[in-house]
């Protein structure tokens, strides 16, 4: 067997499968690695004409300045219940959708109904927003629209700071809870379907099936994708709030990313902005390597019942 | 025996049934509604008046105007682009990379898999100012080869790539090694070929992605002719609704404005949406060959 190792490893071209990897080092040492080293600039004031060799040192003073600001409270509560909006409704949005889907016995209007959940993932996040502002628009939004059929005053949706955290998530579910369903439906294919025949034989009925076949079966899959939801809870992206987000409701809508693209790419504060980043970055690097940790335990252990 | 009674049955299946036609419903819904207005007639629009299907006279006034409106061409032109090239960039160096990573015996194996898997568990957040940094130090602000090559790969469609390439049958590689072949063509001739269908799949996840991407192009690129639809979408249908930016050149203003934002909307997502039923096989796969694998 060794012997046999030998002779293969002896056979591969060591120098080719190197020349190959020679564009794959490139870009990631410039676009991964040299922006990982730049984040030193946290510890400098900045200033592009000195560069990060010229530039003189302040240690923590960017840290301390965003510690001590009333935006650290305020996007750190934002980025916070975003996250727990989305693990509170987002998560469990998928699941449902693809119990539904399992439920359905027809084979075309199963796979009808799927094609059509999954499709808005498929659209940019732009055109969500941009649908999702007309349709809230009070004075020619549809939504509006119906309410005032209904006797209902028209309301600002996107003028008022209590409806951004419920528009947000509603948006995400709406958008991306077909493609999350797929992982749950694999799951659920996966169930043998004698327990089904022998649940249906005892009597059982759709609910029991549910709660003593159905769920059993796709729970350490819940499990593991909660675990690394919650391992994401804080990295939400900034492409998505950006495009909802005004001056007016900044006080709900402004997050850890954002803010770092408004001080950063907008005021060109670099060194501030990078700071605040380098923090996100730091929680959310604790944050993801616990929840994959857990979930590869949980995954060994899964395989083992 | 005390089977589940018929009457039970069917109301459970009805229940799911009506559940999932509603779910449609709210999913199709601004589409339905996006459509109607885009091709109603802009007074109905304006006065709220459409809500599910088209009112007034059909009118095409919107697509008229858009049709005429060169950043719309150019956006579109721009998109298609950075889509092919961009997918064709990242479908390259996801090759390379896996390719080598996947060969038994290849001596870099531990080195190569940490400096790519690394890069996985850094946050975009905190790479957002200094990756700007970089791309303007390489004097690549403004260039289209910044959209093409700053995102060339992501690490795990390298990872999903590398394990598909790991299950073909080795002795496949020692003959053609024994027959003369070097890496280079046991790559071109062997592998490649063999690999269409995750190629496919890897390549439209990335394609999806190219097409809808906005963020980085409004950063690095300030020369409106360079900008991709959805950038030229943005300022058209979001910052206009938020009051904040008025597009001069399209000379909107009256009630034509309205319909114009909904036109915009229906011509950016055509192109995905005739597609799409092509080419949501792949994508299913996709999905859980991810994460089931994971």
């Amino acid at each position: 067997m060794t012997r046999n190792k030998l002779k293969k490893k002896s056979l591969i071209n060591q120098k080719e499968l190197w020349i190959m990897l020679i564009p794959v080092l490139l870009y990631f040492v410039l676009f991964k690695y040299l922006p990982m080293g730049g984040v030193i600039i946290a510890f400098q004031r900045y200033s592009p004409f000195r560069g990060v060799a010229g530039s003189p040192w302040v240690g923590f003073e960017y840290f301390r300045q965003f510690f001590s600001s009333i935006y650290f409270g305020r996007v750190l509560r934002n980025t916070l219940m975003i996250g727990l909006f989305d693990l509170a409704f987002g998560f469990p949005a998928p699941i449902i959708l693809a119990l539904l889907l399992n439920g359905i016995g027809n084979k075309t209007f199963k796979k009808a109904t799927q094609t059509v959940t999954l499709l808005p993932h498929f659209v940019s996040y732009v055109v969500v927003a941009g649908i999702a502002l007309n349709m809230l628009s009070p004075s020619t939004g549809v939504i509006n629209a119906f309410r005032m059929k209904l006797g209902l005053d028209s309301i600002y949706f996107m003028q008022e700071s209590k409806y951004f955290w419920g528009i947000f998530t509603s948006l995400r579910i709406i958008k991306e809870s077909g493609f999350a369903a797929i992982i749950y439906l694999a799951a659920l294919s996966a169930i043998d379907p004698t327990l089904y025949e022998a649940a249906r034989c005892d009597g059982a009925s759709r609910p029991q099936q549910l709660r003593h076949v159905t769920l059993p079966g796709i729970i350490p899959t819940i499990v593991i994708m909660f675990i690394i939801k919650v391992g994401k809870i804080i990295s939400i992206s900034f492409e998505q709030v950006l495009l909802l987000q005004n001056d007016v409701i900044l006080d709900t809508s402004e997050v850890i990313s954002t803010l770092v693209y408004r001080r950063g790419l907008v005021n060109a504060d670099y060194s501030y902005a990078t700071a605040v980043g380098l923090f996100e970055t730091f929680v959310a690097l604790v944050l993801v390597l616990s929840s994959n940790a857990i979930a590869r335990r949980m995954k060994s252990e899964s395989s083992l019942w | 025996m005390n089977r589940p009674s018929g009457k039970m049955e069917l109301f459970w299946s009805t229940l799911v049934a009506a559940a999932v036609i509603l779910i449609c419903a709210v999913m199709l819904y601004p589409f339905l509604f996006t459509i109607s207005a885009s091709i109603s007639d802009p007074d109905m629009v304006i006065r709220n008046q459409v809500t599910f299907f088209p009112k007034g006279p059909l009118s095409f006034e919107g697509y008229k105007i858009l049709f005429k409106n060169e950043r719309i061409w150019q956006g579109y032109a721009n998109t298609i682009f950075y889509t092919l090239f961009g997918t064709g960039v990242n479908l390259a160096i996801t090759v390379l990379a896996a390719y080598p990573m996947s060969r038994r015996g290849f001596n870099g194996y531990k080195f190569i898999n940490i400096f790519i898997s690394l890069t996985m568990f850094i946050s975009a957040t905190g790479m957002m100012i200094p990756l700007f940094l970089v791309v303007r130090g390489l004097n690549l602000l403004d260039t289209r080869l910044a959209i093409l090559i700053v995102f060339a790969a992501f690490p795990y469609y390298i990872i999903l790539l590398r394990s598909f390439f790991q299950q073909m049958p080795e002795e496949m590689f020692e003959a053609a090694r024994l027959d003369g072949a070097n890496e280079f063509t046991i790559l071109l001739k062997i592998v490649l070929p063999l690999s269409g269908a995750a190629l496919a799949t890897i390549g439209l996840y990335y394609g999806i992605n190219r097409w809808n991407g906005y963020f980085w192009a409004m950063i690095f690129l300030r020369d409106e002719t360079k900008h991709p639809l959805q950038v030229v979408l943005r300022e058209l249908i979001v910052l206009a609704s938020m009051g904040e930016e008025m597009d001069a050149s399209l000379n909107r203003g009256g009630s034509n404005a309205e319909v114009i934002k909904y036109g915009a909307i229906v011509l950016a997502t055509l192109p995905i949406a005739v597609i799409y039923p092509f080419i949501q096989k792949y994508f299913v796969k996709g999905a859980t060959l991810g994460s089931v694998k994971g």
